[in-house]
C-alpha cells in the first residue's frame, strides 16, 4: 500500500521548490550586469530532509531564498555558465518528479476504474 | 488568483533582463553613431552615455514572483535599467582639424569621449548575456511544456 497523501505532499513540495530555484536562476543571470549584486541560492532539499527526520509533515516544508556573499565586496558574483548549468539540472530534476506525480494519478485512476 | 504570481511569473523575470540588455544595446548605438559628433570648448562634443541596473526590489506588500518563500522579503524578480547618465569625467580627445569651422586658434576641435573598443566590448558583453537570459527563458519553457506533457 503507497501513501497517497504523504507522497504527492513530498512530490508537491519537489516541485515548489524546483520551481522558486529556477525563478532564482533567472533573477541571477538577469542581474549578472548590475554592479555589487550578489547570487541568491535557493534551499529546500536538507529541509526535506530534515522534516523526514523529525517526522514533521512534508506538506509544512517551504523553499528558502539565500544571499551567497561569495566573492569580494562590492563585486558581481554571478557565473552566467554556473547558471545555466544549474538550470538545465532543475529542470531534468523538475521532469522526474513531474512523470512521479503524474505516475500516482494514474495509479489512482487505475484503482478506480478497476482495469489495467 | 492572480496568474502573474504563479510559474508564470518566471518569464517576467527573464524578459526584464532582456529588456535591460536590448535599452543597454541601444545606448551603445547611440554612443557609436555619435562618434564623430565634434565641438569645441563653447559648444562641447557629444558626451558618452552609460547606464546603471538595478535589481527588481519592491516593498513588503508585494512580493512578486518569489510571494510565500521564505528569506524573499527584499526580493521581488528581475532586474530594471534605473537610470541613463552622462559621462563627464572623462576628458574629451583633442584632434587636429584646422579646416574645421569649429576648431580654435591652433586648429584642435573636441572630439567626443566615446572608445569604439570599449564600446565593442561592451557590445559582445551585451550580445552574451542577452544569450544567457535567453536561454534560461526556453529552458524554463520547455520545463512547464514537459509538465503539461508527463500530466497527459
Amino acid at each position: 500500500m503507497f501513501d497517497f497523501i504523504g507522497d504527492t505532499d513530498a512530490t508537491h513540495r519537489v516541485l515548489d521548490g524546483l520551481v522558486t530555484r529556477s525563478k532564482v536562476i533567472m533573477h541571477n543571470l538577469a542581474n549578472q550586469n548590475t554592479p555589487g549584486y550578489k547570487a541568491y541560492r535557493v534551499r529546500f532539499e536538507e529541509l526535506l530532509q530534515q522534516a523526514t527526520d523529525s517526522g514533521k509533515p512534508l506538506g509544512e516544508v517551504r523553499p528558502e531564498i539565500i544571499r551567497d556573499n561569495s566573492g569580494s565586496p562590492g563585486d558581481n558574483n554571478v557565473s552566467a555558465m554556473k547558471e545555466l548549468a544549474l538550470l538545465d539540472k532543475v529542470r531534468i530534476l523538475h521532469d522526474i518528479f513531474s512523470r512521479r506525480a503524474a505516475g500516482y494519478f494514474n495509479h489512482m485512476n487505475t484503482a478506480i476504474r478497476g482495469r489495467i | 488568483m492572480n496568474p502573474m504570481h504563479g510559474v508564470f511569473r518566471g518569464f517576467d523575470i527573464a524578459a526584464s533582463g532582456l529588456a535591460a540588455e536590448m535599452a543597454r544595446s541601444e545606448i551603445v548605438a547611440a554612443n557609436l553613431s555619435n562618434i564623430n559628433q565634434v565641438g569645441n570648448r563653447e559648444s562641447p562634443p557629444y558626451q558618452r552615455r552609460a547606464v546603471i541596473f538595478n535589481e527588481i526590489m519592491r516593498d513588503m506588500h508585494d512580493k512578486g514572483a518569489f510571494r510565500g518563500v521564505k528569506g524573499s522579503e527584499q526580493l521581488s524578480g528581475g532586474v530594471t535599467l534605473s537610470s541613463v547618465y552622462v559621462d563627464d569625467k572623462t576628458p574629451f580627445k583633442e584632434i587636429s582639424q584646422p579646416g574645421n569651422p569649429l576648431a580654435d586658434e591652433h586648429g584642435i576641435v573636441l572630439a567626443p569621449n566615446v572608445d569604439m573598443f570599449k564600446e565593442m566590448v561592451d557590445l559582445t558583453v551585451i550580445e552574451r548575456s542577452f544569450q544567457a537570459d535567453l536561454t534560461a527563458m526556453r529552458t524554463y519553457r520547455s520545463m512547464l511544456q514537459n509538465t503539461i506533457n508527463n500530466f497527459r
